[in-house]
């Protein structure tokens, strides 16, 4: 059959001939009288006055039409020194040294996050700091700084306040190992891109919640969204879409909020330079392969340079997106929703810390995956084909942890210890055999690949699947899976009490 | 060679599905004492011929059972074109009817758009799956339906939309088929890398109404026959594995008219995605299942066409739009934005008053006829 979807009757437009400003005698299309300097939708001509209060109206507009952000609220602004970061920075410092009315009324700090330790230029880490931190505190507002190995520690320490005099140099060696032993346990260049994502997003939480900030600015453009919204749902994690791409999301007890979020690059580019803002070439994780983001990054830009409207289309269509697991939305596919009811206190992925999504009816991709692994891979050496009759519970039942050769290595060792009592069953009993096994680093707490994924969304699943050795997750990250295992068990042994 | 030895070794402890097959034999993951020959593109997992069968036909299985897609006794008209989607789907329908009782009733349903050297030779291959499967078949032309061929509209509307009419006819044709047969139920032959595309596509094209409906497993509205996906979790590279190693009849050729660009993107990004992470295909489905849309966002509300009675969204379904447009020599009155069309439809219904439905009953009364 041809493949082409009957409903494809909406055209999109292919790219049209864009203004030549070099000849200099073209009017901004708004004023009328000054010369256009800028040219955006690729016909629309600004002079640089009109430019700037366009982009600045862009920004507050963002902002006001919220209403999220009161006077006197405390806000932790991430910076990195690149353009967005930059302009972010420009535009607070322009909207809180405003006159009446127009006054910005928030109370800014910012914080860089050192992630020198990805990158193979050590040294520079301190360098970069100083930089950053150098630029916010010449406009007079405090910045804080922490290195991202940080997010490996048991004990989240506070960030530094930058000061003129104060050292940048830090000297914690032994988390950067467990960061990069951490990185490269994970195969795929996709993985190691996803799961730095989600550490950042656990530091700028860590650090709010140590400095006592309930609200952070992210600065994500248009651009760099309309990417993350097909990268989310390529690397399956559709339902986090909401609260990764929207203004205001909530990461656990903090408010997270995009102002830059209506802004395309290409302006905050004509922003930057307008005002001579200089912005830093920040050195990240060096990928040797492709990653489904740089894959998608690729897409996005090449298909924006054939049809305009990509951009501004997949960032509108993002917006009226939510998950089916929130209470507002509007589900047409009930079926999905078929939830287990139970209690809904860990309800949040062990690693992403965002809505565990893998709790989907027998009709479902989480369940296809489960059935064509468990068929893949099932044991029949000793049972002839025609004999395994399939009823579609055994293979909807048999969780992860049972469906390879590796159901032995389901051991926790803390289960021994608090639930020794349950050893009586043939999971628990194996579990207990196995508690010896080193898994060659500092800390005790001992988890499966196995037991892990359990407590994971989807799209976590998948890094954790192709890590080498899970034993280099973060401690808290084990902790919490040991926590949710122990609790589990113990939900187990009541169950049936419970009304 | 020792030395290659122990390196593989290494290599296959570590990544148990990259299996080199070149070197050795590899066996079966299943441990069933047979050598592999094929690699899961959906698992990675090196399997056996036979294992592949039965893991492939039992997940169908799951699939249809999960989502309850039938009941015993139903009257199923497999959507049928002659490509291998369709002629594994005719295939593997009538195994697992008869494998698990499901007690069905299976007829195969044809579409003929009238494109010459691509249609005729596909429903040769269709005809011999009648008697391949011992499925009935019926044939439906686009002539009969509609007075028109694809070949005559690609004629007058020329190359660039003809895509469109061609599908949004053959949505129709199908359910006017099915309705002549008294159908209960069509099957169609959409894969799990169809379905992924088209969640990409619309996201790239902001139809969030299409987004929410294309990850159903059965899309039905009132007064129209439930149509179902049993390979929507199905990789289209595992059903041509199937058909090949099943050595089932299919029939291989793009159609003569080029597909639509647009869409065309989509794909090669989905082709992308997979060739970095093989389950990026059902990774996406899993996300457009987990997409609902906000609270306050205006969706079209389903209704049916005024003029013909089938499912639209707009007052005057699409098909009626575009028939109206070729019947008028004005091909492109359909084309483009629904509110475009909407208005330019105004004004021919204003210009020449009353009086477009003559050529939508004659198609009617055709139909009945066939």
């Amino acid at each position: 059959m041809c493949s082409v979807d009957p409903d494809e009757v909406v055209e999109m437009s292919r790219i049209a001939d864009t203004i030549d400003l070099s000849s200099g005698n073209v009017l901004c299309r708004k004023c009328d009288t000054e010369r256009a300097v800028v040219v955006l939708r690729l016909k629309d001509v600004y002079c640089k006055m009109c430019f700037l209060s366009y982009f600045v109206h862009k920004f507050r507009s963002t902002i006001g039409k919220s209403k999220q952000i009161r006077p006197g609220d405390h806000v932790l602004i991430a910076t990195s020194g690149g353009p967005s970061s930059m302009a972010m920075l420009h535009l607070v410092r322009d909207g809180l040294n405003e006159t009446s009315h127009k006054k910005l009324r928030f109370q800014p700090a910012f914080l860089y996050i050192d992630e020198s330790c990805l990158s193979h230029s050590l040294e520079n880490g301190p360098d970069l700091v100083q930089k950053i931190c150098f630029q916010v505190a010449a406009l007079k507002f405090p910045c804080y700084f922490i290195s991202l190995e940080k997010v490996m520690s048991l004990k989240f320490p506070i960030p530094t306040l930058y000061k003129d005099d104060s050292k940048t140099s830090s000297v914690t060696t032994e988390l950067k190992e467990d960061l990069k032993k951490l990185l490269s346990s994970c195969k795929s260049e996709t993985a190691q891109q996803d799961l730095l994502l989600q550490l950042r997003q656990e530091i700028y939480y860590q650090c709010a919640k140590a400095l006592g900030y309930q609200k952070i600015f992210l600065g994500d453009n248009a651009t760099t969204l309309s990417i993350s919204i097909l990268a989310n749902v390529a690397l399956g994690r559709g339902s986090q879409l909401a609260d990764r791409v929207h203004f205001k999301t909530k990461y656990k007890d903090v408010e997270v909020f995009r102002p830059l979020r209506e802004i395309l690059l290409n302006e905050i580019t004509y922003y930057n330079n307008l005002n001579n803002i200089s912005t830093l070439q920040i050195p990240t994780l060096r990928l040797k392969g492709k990653s489904i983001t740089a894959c998608t990054e690729d897409f996005v830009m090449g298909l924006q340079k054939e049809f305009p409207a990509t951009i501004p289309t997949i960032f509108r269509t993002g917006d009226k997106l939510i998950s089916t697991l929130s209470d507002t939305s509007k589900c047409s596919t009930p079926d999905l929703n078929g939830r287990a009811n139970g209690d809904t206190s860990y309800h949040l992925c062990a690693l992403c810390g965002l809505n565990l999504d893998t709790i989907q009816s027998d009709s479902s991709a989480v369940n296809a995956t489960l059935v064509s692994q468990n068929l893949s891979a099932m044991d029949l050496s000793g049972n002839e084909k025609s004999d395994v009759t399939f009823h579609k519970t055994d293979l909807i039942s048999t969780n992860i942890s049972d469906n390879s050769s590796n159901t032995e290595k389901s051991s926790v060792s803390a289960c021994c210890k608090t639930n020794s009592e349950a050893c009586g069953s043939e999971k628990k009993s194996s579990c207990c055999q196995n508690d010896k096994r080193d898994f060659g680093d500092n800390h005790r707490a001992e988890v499966s690949k196995e037991t892990v994924q359990r407590y994971l969304c989807y799209g976590c699943r998948i890094i954790v699947r192709e890590m080498s050795e899970v034993g280099h997750l973060p401690i808290k990250v084990r902790n919490c899976v040991n926590e949710q295992e122990r609790h589990e068990r113990m939900r187990e042994q009541i169950k049936d009490f419970l009304i | 060679m020792l030395r290659v030895l122990h390196a593989m070794k290494e290599e296959e402890s570590e990544v148990s599905c990259n299996v080199d097959y070149r070197i050795m034999p590899v066996k079966c993951n299943t441990k069933c004492g047979r050598n592999a020959v094929l690699k899961r593109p959906k698992t990675g997992d090196a399997l056996c011929k036979e294992c592949f069968f039965w893991a492939f036909e039992e997940e169908v299985h799951h699939t249809i059972t999960a989502a309850n897609l039938f009941s015993p006794g139903d009257y199923v008209a497999i959507a049928a074109s002659g490509g291998k989607d369709s002629t594994v789907l005719a295939y593997i329908m009538k195994l697992l009817n008869d494998r698990y009782n499901y007690g069905l009733k299976l007829v195969l349903l044809s579409v003929d758009e009238g494109i010459t050297g691509y249609r005729d030779d596909s429903l040769e291959t269709v005809k011999r799956n009648e008697q391949q499967y011992g499925i009935p078949l019926k044939i439906l032309s686009y002539n009969e339906l509609y007075g028109w061929t694809m070949d005559r509209i690609v004629e007058q509307a020329g190359r660039k939309n003809n895509c469109t009419f061609c599908g949004v006819f053959r949505r129709q044709a199908l359910d006017r088929g099915a309705a002549l047969l008294k159908v209960d139920k069509i099957v169609t032959g959409h894969n799990a890398d169809d379905i992924a595309e088209t969640v990409l596509m619309n996201i790239l094209r902001g139809d969030i109404a299409r987004l929410q409906r294309c990850t159903a497993i059965v899309t039905d509205s009132e007064g129209s026959i439930p149509r179902s996906k049993p390979f929507k979790y199905t990789y289209e590279k595992e059903i041509v594995m199937y058909a090949y190693f099943k050595r089932l009849d299919y029939f291989s050729t793009e159609c003569i008219y080029s597909p639509n660009a647009y869409r065309g993107h989509a794909r090669a990004f989905l082709k992308d995605l997979e060739k970095i992470r093989a389950t990026s295909i059902i990774d996406v489905i899993h996300s457009g299942e987990c997409l609902a849309v906000r609270e306050g966002v205006k969706l079209p509300s389903p209704s049916t066409c005024t003029r013909c009675g089938h499912i639209s969204s707009q007052p005057v379904c699409k098909a009626c739009v575009l028939l109206e447009g070729l019947n008028k020599g004005k091909p492109r009155l359909g084309i483009g934005k629904s509110s475009k069309v909407r208005e330019r439809l105004g004004d021919t219904v204003s210009n020449s008053g009353e009086g477009n439905a003559p050529h939508i009953s004659q198609a009617n009364n055709s139909a009945h006829d066939f």
